[in-house]
């Protein structure tokens, strides 16, 4: 019987779910803790009972230390090492894409405050976004609207932050209809869409945005699965942005959760998850 | 629906509504104080931990 092990460090509603659909399934899901664990390189035996490797860490930086030991000690993992260190990192998602030539909101890193002041002329003027290349949920971004704004945020950086923070990733900021989209795409499948409105220029859902069914267009589907083998595959979360230009990918998530999409989607996110982690594991 | 127990929160002392579906280390949110506290021990009682949002917490 394949063995997925839904590697955690603290269970959401997200992996509960998980754990219901891999039931439903009748699939075996061993639950692990990261933090109990000891990553011992020496001793790889203690994980051979292991098909997969669901990571589902809600630690990024915990999480990205596992992927990596796992994947060095010949265990799959979703989503690969490659994959998450692309999606961790903003700045690393912009050049890929671009790279690519998937369309892609516009955004430069600098690293001081004159280059900065620069930066917002390459992105064609105020206002612009300040985001750390790292972090979720909508937090530490600034919507930057003139240049006394640009100096206290970047003052307020260089002296209160850690060294990951005196790295600016500076976007143009879209005028979005109130809403962006977030889809769910498994092996480079748009599975299903929501949309994430809000009167906030910030839609996450963690942030109060409010979640409905979003139609899965060709156009979406199309920047998706192109998105997707760009990024390298697996389970990923989508935020796209509607523009004047046609759609345009805002970010690229690589541990997705989903707990408020299952409702207006009538999809079981959850369960094409397990299907997928079946499918990597029998690859094998 | 799930038949709820209860639990005290370690931060401000509310009851916390537990699902009889509750998983280890489940994290759960306080309605009256808005803490984040986490499942650390299921037994007759559910034991419950404070835990704090980390910077690197997210999707």
């Amino acid at each position: 019987m394949i063995n997925i092990t839904l590697l955690h460090t603290g269970i959401r509603g997200d992996e509960k779910l998980l754990i219901k659909a891999a039931k439903f399934q009748k699939v075996k899901l061993e639950i692990l803790d990261l933090r109990k664990l000891i990553l011992n390189p020496s001793k790889p035996k203690a994980f051979e009972n292991i098909d997969v490797v669901l990571d589902r860490c809600v630690s990024n930086f915990k999480g990205m230390q596992a992927i990596r030991f796992f994947e060095e000690i010949n265990i799959s993992v979703i989503n690969r090492f490659s994959v998450a260190s692309l999606c961790e990192n903003k700045f690393a998602t912009t050049a890929r894409l671009i790279a690519k030539k998937i369309p892609i909101i516009n955004a430069v890193l600098v690293f001081g405050e004159k280059e900065a002041k620069e930066a917002v002329k390459v992105l064609g003027g105020y206002p612009v976004v300040i985001k750390s290349t790292h972090g979720s949920w909508g937090r530490l971004m600034a919507k930057v609207s003139d240049e006394e704004s640009l100096e206290a945020i970047i003052e307020h950086k260089l002296i209160l932050g850690s060294p990951q923070h005196h790295a600016f990733y500076m976007q143009k900021f879209i005028e979005k209809p109130g809403r962006d989209i977030r889809a769910f795409v498994i092996d480079d499948k748009t599975i299903c869409a929501i949309y994430r409105s809000s009167p906030h220029w910030i839609t996450n859902t963690a942030r109060g945005g409010k979640a409905t069914n979003c139609r899965v267009t060709k156009e979406l589907a199309d920047l998706c699965r192109k998105t997707s083998k760009a990024m390298g595959g697996g389970v990923l979360a989508m935020d796209v942005f509607e523009t004047e230009e046609g759609l345009k990918i805002n970010e690229v998530n690589h541990t997705i959760e989903f707990k408020n999409s299952e409702q207006p989607t009538g999809v079981s996110i959850s369960g094409e998850i397990i299907k997928y982690c079946q499918k990597v594991a029998l690859k094998k | 629906m799930n038949k709820l127990s209860e639990a005290n929160c370690p931060v401000c002392g509310a009851k916390i509504k537990i699902p009889t579906d509750v998983e280890l280390n489940e994290i759960l949110n306080c309605a009256e104080c808005e803490a984040k506290v986490e499942v650390i021990e299921i037994g007759k009682r559910v034991k419950l931990e404070e835990v704090k949002i980390e910077e690197d917490w997210g999707e």
